[in-house]
Formats: structure tokens, C-alpha cells, sequence
């Protein structure tokens, strides 16, 4: 079997936010995802690193798009999750709910 | 008038030129201000000197020495075996020999450093500038023009391999 990356928390949420942005994710809305469903508003830079590393990782691959008038003639980086990264971030949420079965944090309400 | 060439010229010294141009593209359709535009660029470069550059810096450095160095000692062995009383002729071919080996060698691991890391070549470039100033100041006390002239051919080898690798992409 081989063997799947391990995955920091910034990194899966990187992963995540391109699973549901789809199609149309590039550095824009992933950023205003992550900013929607976490309330982190992380930095262009540390977004990109992140994303660089994960393509070095391969567990993303990236494809550029055609310029646009409104981008100042610049391309969108699209950014697509690769079978492995579907397997490492699933593979960390599985941990993360195994560590918190039976767990109760006080203070904590679950849904 | 926006100067959005002199950022994506500033990025591409840590990414690739193709990868700067979409995060300057991001930059212009989230509106940002020319000071949040800078400042972001301030943060992906400190974002992307991460310690193994240094590393690669460092075998930069001495990749640039190891072909003129072999070259040297085949010279060295050359002339004791066969010239024993060199003319002053002899003098200026060997200075000269020397200099286009040296130049062929900074070209080549220009070329090199940038197949090692394309995305953060031109950095790297910059560190193994530095370190050759350093190791000049070491040796003459002193940083002189020689030293800094010398980062032209290996910057020449870099934009070289950058601009077939992005010919070879566009086609």
C-alpha cells in the first residue's frame, strides 16, 4: 500500500476549501472560502506555500487559465485535488474523529 | 498606471514566472492596494526562503568551483610532465584558458541551479552571489568588482534554462 503524506492542519483545510470550491478553484476562492467557513483569513503568501507544498506533495495539481482584461491580463492558477489528496485528507479526518469519540470537552457543544 | 511587470518580476525571484503572474492576477481582481499588493509580495518571499535554500545555496557555491578546480590540476600536471621553461606566451593562453573555463563553469551552474529549483532559482542565485562576496571578503579583505561581475554569467546560465523551460510550456 502506498504510503499517504501526512497532512498539517492548514493543509487540510487548503484541501477542503478546493474540494468545495470545485471547478473554478483558484487562489481568489479558495481564500474566500477558507474566510467563509473558518473565519481564518490566511495571508496570499501563506496560502500559496501551502499549495506549492501540496503540489510538491502531489496531492494537488495545478493547470493555469487564459488571461483576463479584468485580472490586468494575468492567468488564474486552477487548482484541482488529486486522488491522493482526496486519500490524506480523509485519512486525517478519520483520525481526528477516532480521537474524539467518547471524548467531551467542557464547554463544548456538539450539533 | 499599475507597475504589475515589477511585481511579477519581484515574485518570480521565489516562483516561476508563469505561477507569478497568476498570484499578481489574484492580486488585481481582489482590488488590493498598491501598499497591501506590496506587503502581500513581502510575505510570499518570506513565505518561500525556507532553510533547504540555503542548503542549495551552498552547493551552488561549490558547484561553480568544481569543473575550473579540475581543469587547474589537469593543467598542473600538464605542464610538469610536458613544459618545463613556459614562455611568457604560455602565461597569457593559461589566463585567458582560465577565465572562459571559469565563465563556461559559472553559465553551466547557473543553468543548473536553475533545474535544481526553477520556482526559487533566481533566490538562489542572489544567496550564492552573497556567498561569493563573502568568501572574496575572507580571502582580499575586501569586496571588489571582480567578485560581483562573476554573478552575470551564472544569472546568464538561469534565464537561459527559465526562458526554454516557459518556451517548452508555451509550446
Amino acid at each position: 500500500m502506498p504510503l499517504t503524506p501526512s497532512l498539517g492542519e492548514f493543509e487540510q483545510i487548503a484541501l477542503l476549501a478546493i474540494l468545495r470550491v470545485g471547478e473554478d478553484a483558484y487562489g481568489v476562492t479558495i481564500r474566500a472560502e477558507i474566510k467563509d467557513k473558518t473565519g481564518r483569513d490566511p495571508s496570499q503568501g501563506a496560502l500559496y506555500t501551502t499549495l506549492d507544498r501540496l503540489e510538491e506533495k502531489r496531492l494537488v495539481t495545478s493547470r493555469l487559465g487564459d488571461p483576463t482584461p479584468q485580472r490586468g491580463g494575468r492567468p488564474k492558477r486552477y487548482f484541482k485535488v488529486t486522488g491522493a489528496g482526496v486519500e490524506a485528507v480523509a485519512r486525517a479526518q478519520r483520525s481526528y474523529r477516532s480521537l474524539m469519540e467518547g471524548l467531551e470537552l467542557p464547554g463544548i457543544a456538539y450539533a | 498606471m499599475h507597475n504589475y511587470r515589477v511585481r511579477v518580476w519581484v515574485l518570480s525571484l521565489v516562483t516561476s514566472p508563469e505561477h507569478a503572474a497568476a498570484i499578481v492576477g489574484d492580486m488585481v481582481e481582489d482590488g488590493r492596494s498598491t501598499l497591501r499588493c506590496w506587503t502581500a509580495i513581502g510575505s510570499h518571499i518570506a513565505h518561500a526562503m525556507t532553510p533547504g535554500l540555503v542548503g542549495l545555496a551552498l552547493l551552488g557555491f561549490f558547484a561553480q568551483f568544481l569543473f575550473p578546480s579540475v581543469v587547474d590540476v589537469a593543467q598542473a600536471v600538464g605542464f610538469w610532465l610536458f613544459i618545463r621553461t613556459p614562455s611568457e606566451e604560455y602565461w597569457r593562453v593559461l589566463h585567458w584558458g582560465h577565465l572562459s573555463v571559469f565563465l563556461v563553469s559559472e553559465v553551466a551552474t547557473g543553468y543548473w541551479i536553475g533545474r535544481w529549483d526553477q520556482r526559487k532559482s533566481l533566490l538562489l542565485i542572489l544567496f550564492v552571489v552573497i556567498l561569493d562576496c563573502v568568501a572574496g571578503a575572507m580571502k582580499n579583505n575586501t569586496v571588489n568588482i571582480n567578485i560581483a561581475i562573476w554573478s552575470i554569467p551564472l544569472l546568464a546560465g538561469t534565464i537561459v534554462y527559465r526562458r526554454r523551460r516557459t518556451t517548452f510550456h508555451r509550446a
